[in-house]
């Protein structure tokens, strides 16, 4: 990798951040169109506002879109037409480059299943996103005092502080697994967490447990969070609650 | 902590998850390349060998013939000469003052289809192979008596002969020569160690003794039975010898030397350089060595192929995977680059293994060639040549690991964040 041109990413985030940090709002889409190649509209005039610290319940059953609205909030894509700005940074200014960055150094993800590799060790997966961002290494290191111990602190927190930081992950439960993955994707408290569908293999009390580890966690990160699944009897337990169809113009919705 | 050592450590990581698999992939690579690097090793060998067959003559000196001819009749015992040159001839030549050493070379007769030298014993001090390496007895002596004769490694062991076995030689170098000197018998009294050059298959007597069994013989046949006693007695000075290896005191004299011989009034001689006539030969013989190389370098080819099977058909299991890191900010290019480490980490635990078998090989192996074959192996294994190839096939392992990463590149960028599996 170039050293320059990282460096001029570092700063052009930097300043992004210092900006965000003040903007009210962790995400704002406004009248956003996007379409797969060759596909018909999957988003259409979509307007979405997400304050700070919210945590968000996005309902939206399959083929609503969900996927393309977080790769265009995790910066993967671009919207073809409107505006997506995520912690205070309008997206389309950013180069492909500083996208990976800026998803690097800002957001975590959590997804339904894969979330961790199966080669590396419950801490590397941990501390994963922190191999590709310094600004999360740095900020876990400042929070627990080195990379290990933030691994260790975050694992902790989420009730898998018994197991073998060292050991594989593939011998764990899919309960403890998706733990895992939130503390992999809190490392280095990212200012944004998203979670698609994270719970759907969850059994209910599972589930509600892990609800409960993920907004403590949330806020101990004073992350925001965004939550997208299909069931909607969690939606209670969220600040807000929106439908994904709802937030589009009715005329394209549901493509 | 770089990107780059990043995704190098999860290369190996990953590769060291699926070891199974990868260390049969990384077997094939090592086989296939320490066959190439053992046939480039054998060729530098062999021909450093064959290059230096007569390592400490200056000159060879035969009765006027073409240059390679007279290599191969008087050094390779490959058909006969044309012609012989005189005693006196020779005796001239070895008395020159530039000339430091002389031996003279007669040859015509057989034993059981090996050649037999009519020499002298200056042949054990002066003839060398190798890196200037002298001829060792395995067992026994020169030959001393009348008698007496000297077998090559090979003569010994195919014949099974023992010092002191009786041996006959037969009139002419057909095997299936009738005419034996069976009225002379000869005694082994040594055995030579392998010197891989033609030597191993030769049977070593004196000048004299040739001319001692053909006494009676000067129509080409036998006329009398002569009695061992009796041939002691007479005047065994040969009259013609078939060549001559002469050893220079000054090897700066050796084109005017040259010269001299070559335009000598008394009897048409021609003197050769052999190194010079043996890379002559050996151009000859290049074609071989250029055909074993291709048809390792082919193998190497399949071993590759086979490595790129292995990373492709693993690829589609691996989308998730490659979703994941570029959700934690890993750039397309990064997925590409973890993909080229895994197969430059191959590539090169496979050349590694197949460099460290190579050592192996020839550290153990060595003696046996030496002793069986009379190739004596160069100990240093890191040759230029051999080099050269590691870093071929490690850059070739290398750029075929550019295909999964293009694919990989290309579907990262399609997939996302969420592959559509």
């Amino acid at each position: 990798m170039n050293k320059d041109v990282n460096k001029h990413v570092d700063t052009a985030v930097n300043k992004n951040v210092d900006t965000a940090s003040q903007s009210p709002l962790a995400v704002a889409l406004s009248q956003v169109d996007f379409a797969w190649p060759g596909q018909p509209r999957v988003l259409s005039d979509l307007t979405l506002s997400v304050p700070t610290a919210e945590r968000l319940f996005l309902f939206g059953p399959s083929g609503s879109g969900k996927s393309t609205l977080l790769g265009i909030l995790g910066a993967v894509q671009l919207p073809q037409r409107g505006s997506a700005c995520v912690l205070g940074q309008d997206l389309a200014r950013l180069s492909a480059a500083q996208r990976d960055r800026f998803r690097a150094d800002h957001i975590g993800f959590v997804f339904q299943q894969f979330n961790l590799l199966p080669y590396l060790s419950l801490q590397e997966n941990v501390l994963l996103g922190c191999r590709f961002s310094t600004r999360r290494a740095s900020r876990a290191s400042a929070a627990n005092g080195s990379l290990p111990a933030h691994a260790g602190a975050l694992l902790t927190a989420l009730g898998l502080g018994q197991l073998d930081p060292g050991r594989k992950v593939h011998a764990l439960s899919v309960g403890q697994q998706q733990r895992v993955a939130v503390a992999r994707a809190l490392a280095g408290q990212p200012e944004l967490l998203i979670c698609d569908e994270p719970t759907s293999a969850l059994d209910e009390d599972t589930r509600n447990a892990f609800l409960t580890l993920l907004f403590e966690q949330c806020t101990a990160a004073r992350s925001t969070l965004i939550f997208v699944s299909h069931e909607r009897s969690l939606a209670s337990r969220f600040d807000r609650s929106l439908s994904l169809t709802d937030l589009q113009a009715a005329s394209g919705s549901g493509a | 902590m770089s990107t780059t050592w990043t995704l190098f450590r999860l290369a190996w990581q990953s590769l060291w998850s699926r070891r199974f698999i990868v260390l049969l992939t990384a077997f094939t690579i090592t086989t296939s390349t320490l066959l190439l690097f053992a046939v480039d090793k054998l060729r530098h060998d062999a021909r450093r060998s064959f290059l230096s067959t007569v390592s400490g003559v200056d000159l060879i000196v035969g009765a006027r013939t073409g240059d390679v001819q007279l290599l191969l009749y008087s050094v390779f015992h490959i058909g006969d000469a044309t012609n012989n040159f005189s005693w006196t001839s020779y005796q001239q030549l070895a008395d020159n003052p530039s000339v430091s050493w002389a031996v003279p070379l007669s040859l015509g007769d057989s034993h059981r289809g090996y050649r037999v030298i009519g020499t002298s014993q200056a042949l054990f001090e002066h003839y060398q192979f190798g890196e200037k390496r002298p001829l060792v007895f395995a067992s026994g002596a020169r030959f001393d008596g009348l008698f007496d004769a000297v077998i090559g490694s090979e003569v010994a062991r195919t014949l099974n002969y023992q010092l002191g076995q009786p041996l006959v030689l037969a009139h002419g170098t057909g095997t299936r020569t009738t005419q034996k000197h069976d009225d002379l018998p000869f005694r082994v009294s040594g055995i030579l160690a392998a010197t891989g050059t033609p030597l191993d298959r030769s049977v070593l007597v004196s000048v004299q003794a040739i001319t001692a069994i053909h006494i009676g013989w000067e129509s080409g046949v036998r006329r009398i039975n002569s009695a061992p006693e009796q041939v002691q007695q007479r005047n065994l000075t040969p009259t013609s010898i078939t060549a001559a290896l002469i050893g220079l005191k000054n090897r700066g004299q050796a084109f005017m030397m040259q010269r001299q011989i070559n335009q000598s009034p008394e009897e048409p001689l021609m003197a050769i350089f052999p190194g010079f006539t043996l890379q002559r030969l050996w151009a000859l013989l290049g074609t071989v060595e250029t055909a074993l190389l291709i048809i390792s370098s082919a193998v190497v080819v399949a071993g590759m192929l086979g490595m790129l099977v292995m990373l492709l058909a693993t690829l589609e299991q691996r989308r998730r995977e490659m979703a994941l890191l570029r959700s934690v900010g890993a750039r397309p290019r990064h997925v590409a680059a973890l993909l080229v480490f895994e197969s430059s980490l191959l590539a090169t635990a496979g050349v590694a293994a197949a460099l460290f078998l190579l050592a192996l090989l020839s550290r153990f192996g060595g003696a046996y060639l030496a002793a069986r074959w009379g190739l004596f192996l160069d100990q240093s294994i890191l040759t230029p040549s051999v080099l050269y190839l590691a870093a071929t096939v490690i850059a070739a392992g290398s750029s075929l690991g550019l295909l999964p990463a293009y694919w990989a590149y290309r579907r990262s960028l399609a997939d996302g964040l969420t592959p559509r599996v």
